[in-house]
């Protein structure tokens, strides 16, 4: 308590312009330590809204879930919700691992898994040595600070993995990943691996110029450029005022 | 169309086509089939400009036939001549 108190005062002579007593200074510290921003009552209501989302995303996964058995092979739907479960060969895992903080640690060398909805949930990892093959995951790794960390030589279909903030996703060898980073695998927003929030455009070509004349009345000198627009046609009763706008 | 309106046209066409090549130029700017094409273009738009010039006067106040005397405010603007 001394040194702070050191401390303190060696930072209020410093600080020249607005001197303050070192007990003043050590409430405005632990006033600092408590505070709720609007940035940390933002990230609280995106956390309320995570675990309503997980929810759902549960009740999916045991709807979804398979629940045929196979020789050697375990259905589960609704596992791992909780921390530290584990799940092992050969297994169809749906909605496994869901929840705040649920782990799903896997040292998996064997074939034809199936996993889909797993790992959801705020702060939720995926870690796995994987070197088989044919794995079908979706949905894996949803949510804050979701980590997918693979070693990965294997051909796996992944879609739907990897959301969320921070997240380390690595696409390896012959990979076919579908929407990865959507979330919730049940969507293809992100084809190909192709990164969030950036613009690919192709870069044109000198080919297919039109006439000097007819590209004057198309708006472009090239073909691959003209885009004819067709208005909608006026709907309803009443003049809209819309000139000539049909097809 | 009337011989002036003819060659306004033309005017306007080649213009056009100029600025879609200069556009394309801006980007790719070593392409020489571009190159060439805004060349040969060049070319026929000063050629019409000129055809145009010598008959109905100076078409932009930065023409070369003001230069003598002020043609620009003695004779009709380019739009102010009848179709």
């Amino acid at each position: 308590m001394a040194g702070l108190l050191n401390r303190i005062r060696k930072e209020a002579e410093r600080d020249s312009l607005f001197p303050k007593k070192p007990e003043d200074m050590i409430s405005d510290m632990e006033y600092r330590k408590n505070a709720r921003t609007p940035l940390d009552r933002a990230d609280e209501l995106f956390l309320q809204k995570i675990l309503e989302e997980n929810a759902a995303e549960e009740r999916y996964g045991e709807i979804m879930s398979n629940r045929g058995v196979h020789q050697n092979s375990r259905a589960r739907s609704g596992c791992g919700c909780a921390e530290n479960t584990r799940n092992v060969s050969s297994d169809n895992r749906s909605g496994c691992g869901c929840g705040i903080g649920a782990r799903n640690r896997r040292s998996d060398n064997d074939d034809n898994d199936n996993r889909s909805g797993c790992g959801c949930g705020v702060g939720s990892r995926n870690r796995r040595s994987d070197n088989d093959n044919d794995d079908n995951r979706s949905g894996c790794g949803y949510g804050i600070g979701a980590r997918n960390r693979r070693s990965d030589n294997d051909v796996d279909n992944r879609s739907g993995c990897g959301c969320g903030t921070g997240r380390e996703s690595r696409n390896e060898g012959h990979d076919d990943s579908y929407g990865c980073g959507c979330g919730n695998g049940r969507t293809n927003a992100i084809r190909d691996g192709f990164p969030l929030a950036m613009v690919y455009s192709p870069v044109q070509e000198w080919r297919e110029l039109l006439e000097e004349e007819e590209a004057l009345m198309n708006g472009t000198l090239f073909r691959e450029l003209v885009f004819p627009w067709y208005p909608a046609a006026c709907r309803g009763e009443n003049n809209c005022g819309c000139q000539g706008g049909e097809r | 169309m009337n011989e002036q309106k003819k060659l306004q046209r033309m005017i306007q066409t080649y213009s056009f086509v100029i600025y879609e090549t200069a556009l394309y130029l801006d980007t790719h700017p070593n392409c020489r089939a571009a190159l060439d094409y805004y060349a040969r273009y060049n070319a026929k738009l000063s050629e019409a400009v000129e055809k145009y010039e010598s008959r109905f006067g100076p078409m932009t106040i930065f023409s070369g036939k003001n230069c003598e005397e002020w043609r620009w405010v003695k004779e009709p603007w380019p739009w102010e001549y009848n179709a």
